[in-house]
C-alpha cells in the first residue's frame, strides 16, 4: 500500500475517533481535546490531498484560534455544575431522526460513488488533485483566487449557516433554563 | 539516472533523513547553547562569574569545566534522576499531554527553513579539503553526477504559514499545563500565557503581511531567493531594508509570543512562582525550559531568514562573489555552500545574543501595559505598516 494512502486512513480513523471522544467524553476538556485531534487529523488529510493551503488554514484557524478560545472558556466555566453533565437536550428526539436521515444520505452517496469499484479505497486518484497541476493546486495564490471569486458565495453562505447554528444553540440553552425554572 | 546498487530513491531518502537529523540537532544544540549563554551572559551583565563549578576531573589534577558547559550536562543528569513529583489532585492525561504540546511544535518548525542553497554532492566533494573523504566523492561522481538537493528539510509552498500554524499549537501547552496542575499559580500562568500568545500572534502575523506582499510569496525558499537579488546593483533586497519597521514590530511581537523577558508574565517568578509549569518537576520541567530555549532560537532563525536574507551572503552567487564594482572572485561549490551555512549560523547566533541581552536589560511589564502594548500599539502600527506597504507597492514601488 502506498504510504500516502496509509496515512490518509490513519488520519481518517483519528478524525472519527476524535469526533467520538468529543461526543462521549464526560469531561469538557477531554471533549475539546478530541475535537482538536479531529481537526488536526482533517488538516493532515487535506495535506495528503495536496491542498496545502487549506490544511494550513485548518490548523491556523481551527486548531490555533477557535480551539484555544473553546478551551479558554471551558477553563473559566464551573465544570462541577450538573448542567454540563447532561448529555442530551430535550430536542434529541427531533435531532436524532434528522441525523439518521443525513447518515443514510451520505452512506448512499458513498455507495454510489465507490460501489462496484474493487480498488476504490486504495485508489485516491478520483479525489486527489490532477497530476499536471499538483505544484500549483495547493498553493496560496490559486487558493486565494478561487476563494475570492469562484467560492465567495459558498464561503459567505456557510458563515450564515454558522450564524444559524449560534442562534439554535442559544435557543436550546434557553429552553433548558426555562424548563428548569418551571420545575 | 545511472543504475547502481543505491537507487536515486534510496539516496533521496538518506539525504532527507540526514538533513532532518541535522536540522533537529541544530535546534537542539541551539537550545543547549541558549541555556548555557543564559547563565553566562546574565553573569557577565550582572558582574558575576556564573556557572563554572560542574567539571569533569582530568588525570593530572586538572578539571574540565568548559566555561560552564559541563553544568548543562550536570543539569540533564540531575533532572533525570530527580523524583517525579506530581500534584495531589491533577488531571493525568492533560498534565502529560501539555509537555508534548510545548515541546513538539518547538522542534519541528525549523523543518521549513532553508539552511543553505542547492547542494550538488558530486561537485561538493571535489573541493581540495574534502577529497580525503573515502568512497563518497567517487560514488557521487560515478553514479549520481546530476544529483542535487536543497538544504531544507521540507519545501512546502505554504512554508511561512506552516510556521504560524505549528507554533500556534504551542498555546495548548501553556493552557493545559496551567489547567491540569490543579494549582492557582499554574492556572494564573496558563491564563496569562494563553491571552498573551493570542494577542501577540495577531500583530506578529500582520507585521509579516507587508513582507509577503512585497515578495508575493509564502514559500520560504522563494522568499530567501528573492532576498538574494540586489537593488540598484549593490544593496541586497533583504527584508530589513524593504520593511525596516516590520522588523521591529515582528521582533517585539515574537519575543512576547514566546513569553520572554520583558514579557515573561506567564512565568513571573516573583508573582506566580513559575507560572504554568510550577507543578512540573524533574525532566518534565526541563522539557518546558528547553522548549522555551528552542523557540527563542527559532525566533532568531525566522528573523534572520525573513529579514536578513537567510543563508544568503551579500554578492555571493553559486560560483563565487560578484562584487558590485564589477570584480569577480571565483569559489568552489563546497566553499559557497559552507559559507552559506556559516552565514546562516552566524546570523542566528547574533539574534540569540540580542534576545538574551534584551532579556537581562529590561524590566518586566505590568499586565495591563502588556495588553495595551499588544492591542493598542503593536497591532495598529502593524496594520499601518501593511497599508503603507500596499500603497507603495500599488504605486509601483519595490
Amino acid at each position: 500500500m502506498d504510504f500516502n494512502i496509509l496515512m490518509y486512513i490513519v488520519f481518517g480513523v483519528v478524525a472519527i475517533a476524535g469526533g467520538l471522544v468529543l461526543l462521549f467524553a464526560k469531561h469538557p476538556i477531554r471533549g475539546a481535546m478530541g475535537l482538536l485531534a479531529s481537526m488536526v487529523a482533517l488538516a493532515g488529510m487535506y495535506a495528503i490531498l495536496q491542498a496545502h493551503s487549506i490544511a494550513i488554514f485548518q490548523l491556523i484557524i481551527y486548531a490555533g484560534a477557535i480551539m484555544v478560545l473553546i478551551i479558554y472558556f471551558i477553563m473559566l466555566l464551573d465544570i462541577k455544575s450538573e448542567d454540563y453533565l447532561k448529555p442530551f437536550s430535550k430536542l434529541f428526539w427531533i435531532g436524532a431522526p434528522i441525523l439518521a436521515l443525513l447518515a443514510i444520505f451520505f452512506i448512499y452517496k458513498l455507495y454510489t460513488a465507490i460501489g462496484g469499484k474493487p480498488n476504490a479505497f486504495s485508489d485516491l486518484s478520483s479525489v486527489a488533485a490532477p497530476e499536471q497541476s499538483v505544484q500549483d493546486f495547493g498553493g496560496i495564490k490559486i487558493f486565494s483566487k478561487n476563494l475570492l471569486t469562484k467560492y465567495l458565495f459558498a464561503f459567505e453562505y456557510v458563515s450564515t449557516l454558522l450564524f444559524a447554528a449560534i442562534v439554535a444553540v442559544i435557543s436550546i440553552v434557553q429552553l433548558d433554563w426555562k424548563g428548569r425554572k418551571n420545575e | 539516472m545511472e543504475s547502481s546498487f543505491l537507487g536515486i530513491n534510496t539516496v533521496n531518502f538518506i539525504t532527507s533523513f540526514l538533513l532532518a537529523t541535522a536540522v533537529f540537532l541544530f535546534m537542539f544544540m541551539m537550545g543547549a547553547l541558549m541555556s548555557w549563554s543564559e547563565r553566562k551572559q546574565s553573569a557577565v551583565l550582572q558582574d558575576r562569574i556564573g556557572a563554572n563549578r560542574a567539571s569533569i576531573p582530568l588525570p593530572g589534577g586538572k578539571k574540565l569545566a568548559l566555561w560552564g558547559f559541563i553544568n548543562n550536562l550536570a543539569d540533564a543528569i540531575k533532572t533525570l534522576v530527580k523524583e517525579d513529583f506530581k500534584p495531589r489532585a491533577y488531571d493525568f492525561l492533560m498534565y502529560n499531554l501539555a509537555i508534548f504540546f510545548a515541546f513538539v511544535p518547538a522542534t519541528i518548525t525549523a523543518a521549513v527553513v532553508p539552511f543553505a542553497g542547492v547542494l550538488k554532492p558530486a561537485e561538493f566533494f571535489q573541493a581540495w579539503y574534502l577529497k580525503w573523504i573515502p568512497w563518497l566523492p567517487e560514488f557521487f561522481t560515478n553514479n549520481l553526477p546530476d544529483f542535487s538537493f536543497r538544504v531544507q528539510v521540507a519545501d512546502l509552498n505554504v512554508g511561512l504559514l506552516f510556521i504560524f500554524a505549528i507554533s500556534g499549537l504551542n498555546i495548548f501547552g501553556a493552557i493545559l499545563a496551567g489547567w491540569s496542575s490543579n494549582n492557582k499559580f499554574s492556572m494564573m500562568g496558563g491564563m496569562r500565557g494563553a491571552s498573551q500568545m493570542i494577542s501577540y500572534e495577531i500583530s506578529m502575523g500582520i507585521s509579516l503581511l507587508g513582507l509577503i506582499f512585497i515578495y508575493q510569496q509564502v514559500d520560504i525558499w522563494e522568499l530567501v531567493q528573492a532576498q538574494r537579488e540586489l537593488a540598484w546593483g549593490w544593496l541586497p533586497k533583504w527584508g530589513i531594508f524593504l520593511q525596516p519597521f516590520a522588523f521591529f514590530l515582528f521582533l517585539f511581537a515574537a519575543i512576547a509570543e514566546n513569553k520572554r523577558m520583558p514579557f515573561d508574565l506567564p512565568e513571573a517568578e516573583s508573582e506566580i512562582i513559575s507560572g504554568y509549569f510550577t507543578e512540573y518537576s524533574g525532566f518534565k520541567m526541563l522539557l518546558f525550559m528547553f522548549a522555551e530555549f528552542i523557540t527563542i532560537a527559532f525566533v532568531a532563525v525566522i528573523v534572520s531568514t525573513l529579514f536578513f536574507g537567510g543563508y544568503s551572503v551579500p554578492y555571493l552567487m553559486a560560483d563565487g562573489f560578484h562584487w558590485p564594482w564589477g570584480g569577480f572572485t571565483q569559489l568552489s561549490h563546497a566553499t559557497v555552500v559552507i559559507m552559506e551555512i556559516l552565514s546562516f549560523t552566524l546570523k542566528v547566533f547574533f539574534f540569540c545574543w540580542l534576545l538574551q541581552q534584551m532579556r537581562w536589560s529590561l524590566p518586566r511589564f505590568r499586565y495591563d501595559q502588556l495588553m495595551k502594548l499588544g492591542w493598542k500599539i503593536l497591532l495598529p502600527l502593524s496594520i499601518l505598516n501593511l497599508i503603507v506597504t500596499i500603497v507603495i507597492v500599488a504605486l509601483g514601488g519595490f
